[in-house]
């Protein structure tokens, strides 16, 4: 059984996340197509940006930081 | 003998049908009771403390499942009800000497069983012999009202349906909380009660969900245009047509057209609109209104209202209704509120009017009408908070027999190319109710600036500004309680209970019912292994069959019967799944601890962990290092001694120490572990200190006085 890199969590099979903070992925992923179709930011920039604004929830700041600091999105997986 | 619910409710009781107005306390031990002559009866006026008796297992063993159950004396069950004892004691030596009875506690599904369960196990009377009396506010006519007409049997099928609620109520509670507890204990030897029941597991499932959403949440961005104008030498603000710019794109092209140019103001609209009063309270509508205006938790209001009750100024509290019953003197409760001088002139003004009608809602209730005042006079002072309480309901009874508000709305068309901008204005034309709703009804006007149709404004400056959408938002006390009331879950009475047991287990961390870990870990678990728990069908179910009982469509036997078919069946699911579900909850409530009592790296030796510890000779708190024990390390700080703390992710911006909450009472602050020493707290430790001396020099002022 492996847990969760970011939360402790159980882990979901064959991944280092659970189901939230994979659920919180798949959100960020998906919504960066709308940010970049809106502001034009590049994937960096938006993480920067989602990090910043205080409406982001929980999960995905989490995911986003885990990102940013050097973490590949496909291994999370 | 009048077995009553409370001793206010016996001591007004007794006032109002003794004849002389002036009943005997006989005091007995730590009990006492009224009596009183009425005619040629004498009357014995006796109370309870809500309820006497509670339910017990009759199988011994704390563990599961546990299916039948007996009333016993509260105290039996719970340790700190030993005043209950000469209280049933009293009543029951009275009784023996007693030729009638009648149950005259409030009217509803908890009164009724108070007294029926007294006279059954208290006084050992026959129930089918006794007598009800029904009333709905405590002044003196209606009492005596009550008694001239009382029942000549009791509300059987409403005792039924109350006996069966606290019988399922138990089974539920007890069972699942005890399977829960007992799983971990059996993974980890903790024994840390792990609590739910049939309508906190729904509504525990509905705050997690709405968590979830929030931790979900990605915001979008959005752009608005703020538009600026000089017009008569006054600044003035545009408000752009379209609310929301989906692009960056779009925005700043917006700007670039818009920037200095001229706007004309091609028209000039105004709409009347009328607006009717609000109808009656009901403890929901009441609960949501106190807490909008004062702030007050939902079961705080219930227990205000219940006190203005006691004390005759208002009518029974728990009402679904929203109508007064047409039987109502209003003339009588207009002519006293009349006598108090903040309202005499609004009632003047409601008494010119050709007739007394009064706005009423759709709900109603069968036992009792809307909250109204009963026009009597306070006899104590009354605390500031049911003066707010009062007040608020004073205003609203007056405010149904106002006229309609009526409103005109202006809105200037401004206009550049295509691009519109408006200007509002709100003027009331008539106050109409708003009038006697005062301070709770407040609709700010707006002038709209001095213009006219054709007249030229620059547009300057014009400006984008990047915004967000935003995550739905968290509960608050009432507007959780609101979502369980229109989900059917729990009865008016009890949901106030409900909300304030989320938070009180842990399972929220504070009045925005934000999940702590420890609400998650329960609510991962049982949503994983036995989701049924948490479905807001089966309990709502159970209510239905519950209200069946009241309109004798079923009864008590079977309901209860399904009910622990349907228990025994989740509890068998449970038991085969107990180890899985013991680990998870142990891993959550490690989470939760550690959240709650971790304050990161100890800054001394860098190795062990800061942590809330109880010191076992005082009883006190600090923070100390894990690396104690070993001998290594002997960092501690002070913490205070009141309050809940809860760690934050923040260090101090003075001393780069773990910053720390703390919740005491309806304070919050923030502040860090080394708050005693913090150069930059000694603001705030000398505020504490001054608080300190003055809140002592008042103790010595009022101790002298």
């Amino acid at each position: 059984m492996t847990y969760c890199t970011i939360c402790g969590r159980i882990a979901l099979k064959e991944s280092t996340i659970c189901r939230y903070h994979k659920e919180a992925l798949d959100n960020l992923q998906s919504s960066y197509k709308h940010w970049k179709e809106a502001s034009g930011v590049s994937w960096e920039e938006y993480l920067e940006k989602l990090c910043q604004i205080e409406e982001t929830g929980r999960w995905v700041f989490e995911v986003a930081e885990q990102i940013k600091s050097g973490d590949d999105p496909s291994k999370l997986t | 003998m009048l077995i009553t619910e409370k001793p206010t409710a016996a001591k007004r009781i007794a006032h109002a049908l003794d004849d002389n107005k002036a009943p005997t306390e006989v005091k007995k031990r730590r009990a006492s009771y009224f009596d009183c002559k009425r005619g040629n009866d004498d009357l014995i006026v006796v109370y309870a403390l809500g309820h006497l008796f509670e339910l017990q297992q009759t199988v011994k063993g704390w563990t599961y499942p546990r299916m039948e159950t007996s009333w016993v004396p509260k105290y039996e069950v719970e340790k700190k009800a030993t005043h209950m004892k000469p209280i049933i004691s009293l009543i029951t030596k009275l009784a023996k000497e007693v030729d009638s009875f009648v149950i005259a506690t409030d009217y509803d599904i908890e009164g009724s069983l108070i007294g029926y369960l007294t006279l059954k196990y208290a006084c050992k009377a026959d129930p089918t012999k006794a007598r009800r009396m029904l009333f709905s506010t405590l002044t003196d006519s209606e009492i005596q009202n009550a008694f001239e007409k009382m029942s000549d049997t009791l509300d059987f099928p409403m005792i039924e349906a109350g006996q069966v609620r606290h019988e399922i109520d138990w089974l539920y509670g007890i069972n699942l909380t005890r399977a829960l507890t007992l799983a971990v204990k059996n993974i980890a030897g903790w024994f840390k009660i792990v609590s739910t029941g049939r309508v906190q597991g729904p509504t525990l499932s509905y705050v997690a969900e709405r968590e979830q959403k929030i931790n979900l949440f990605v915001p979008f961005p959005f752009w608005v245009i703020h538009a600026k104008t000089v017009h008569n030498d006054i600044e003035i603000e545009l408000e752009y047509s379209k609310k929301r710019i989906d692009t960056r794109h779009d925005a700043e092209t917006i700007v670039a057209t818009l920037d200095k140019k001229t706007a004309y103001v091609e028209s000039i609209n105004s709409r009347t609109t009328t607006q009717q009063p609000h109808p009656p309270f009901n403890l929901s509508t009441l609960q949501a209104e106190a807490y909008r205006h004062f702030g007050f938790k939902p079961s705080r209001t219930l227990a205000i209202a219940q006190s203005l009750y006691l004390d005759a100024l208002i009518s029974y509290p728990r009402t679904s209704s929203e109508k007064l019953p047409q039987s109502l003197d209003l003339k009588q409760i207009l002519n006293g509120l009349g006598k108090m001088k903040n309202y005499a002139s609004m009632v003047k003004q409601v008494m010119r009017a050709s007739s007394l009608t009064p706005v009423q809602g759709k709900k109603s209730d069968p036992a009792h009408p809307a909250i109204h005042p009963t026009g009597s006079k306070a006899t104590k002072r009354l605390t500031p908070s049911e003066r707010n309480l009062y007040d608020l309901i004073v205003r609203r009874f007056l405010a149904l027999f106002g006229d309609p508000v009526e409103k005109e709305h202006l809105r200037a068309d401004i206009k550049h190319e295509d691009h519109l901008f408006y200007l509002r204005g709100l003027r009331i034309l008539k106050q109409g109710w708003m009038e006697f709703y005062g301070p709770y009804a407040k609709t700010s006007e707006r002038e709209l600036p001095d213009i006219s149709e054709g007249d030229s404004l620059l547009l300057s400056p014009v400006k984008d500004e990047e915004r967000y959408t935003q995550p739905p938002s968290r509960f608050n006390p009432a507007s959780l309680l609101k979502l369980l009331e229109r989900e059917n879950l729990g009865t008016k009475a009890t949901r106030a209970r409900i909300v304030d047991s989320i938070k009180s287990r842990g399972y929220t961390l504070n009045d925005s019912f934000e999940l702590s870990t420890l609400g998650y870990a329960l609510f991962e678990t049982l949503e994983k292994y036995i989701p049924d728990i948490l479905s807001p069908e089966l309990t709502r179910q159970l209510e239905k069959e519950m209200d069946e009982i009241q309109q004798e469509k079923t009864n008590r036997e079977y309901v209860l019967s399904r009910a622990k078919d349907e228990l025994l069946k989740l509890l068998e699911n449970f038991n085969t799944r107990e180890s899985e579900i013991g680990n998870d909850l142990v891993m959550g409530i490690q989470r939760y601890w550690k959240s709650k009592e971790e304050l990161g790296e100890c800054p001394k030796c860098k190795v062990g962990t800061l942590r809330v510890i109880r010191s076992s000779k005082t009883g006190k708190r600090f923070v100390g290092c894990s690396n104690y024990s070993e001998g290594a390390c002997d960092q501690t700080f002070p913490l205070p001694q009141k309050g809940d703390l809860s760690p934050l992710d923040q260090k101090c911006p003075y001393c780069g120490y773990q910053m720390f909450q703390v919740i005491s009472g309806r304070r919050k602050w923030e502040t860090c572990i080394n708050w005693t020493e913090c150069p930059g707290r000694k603001d705030e430790l000398k505020a504490l200190d001054e608080r300190r001396t003055k809140q002592t020099e008042e103790l010595q002022k009022e101790a002298e006085k």
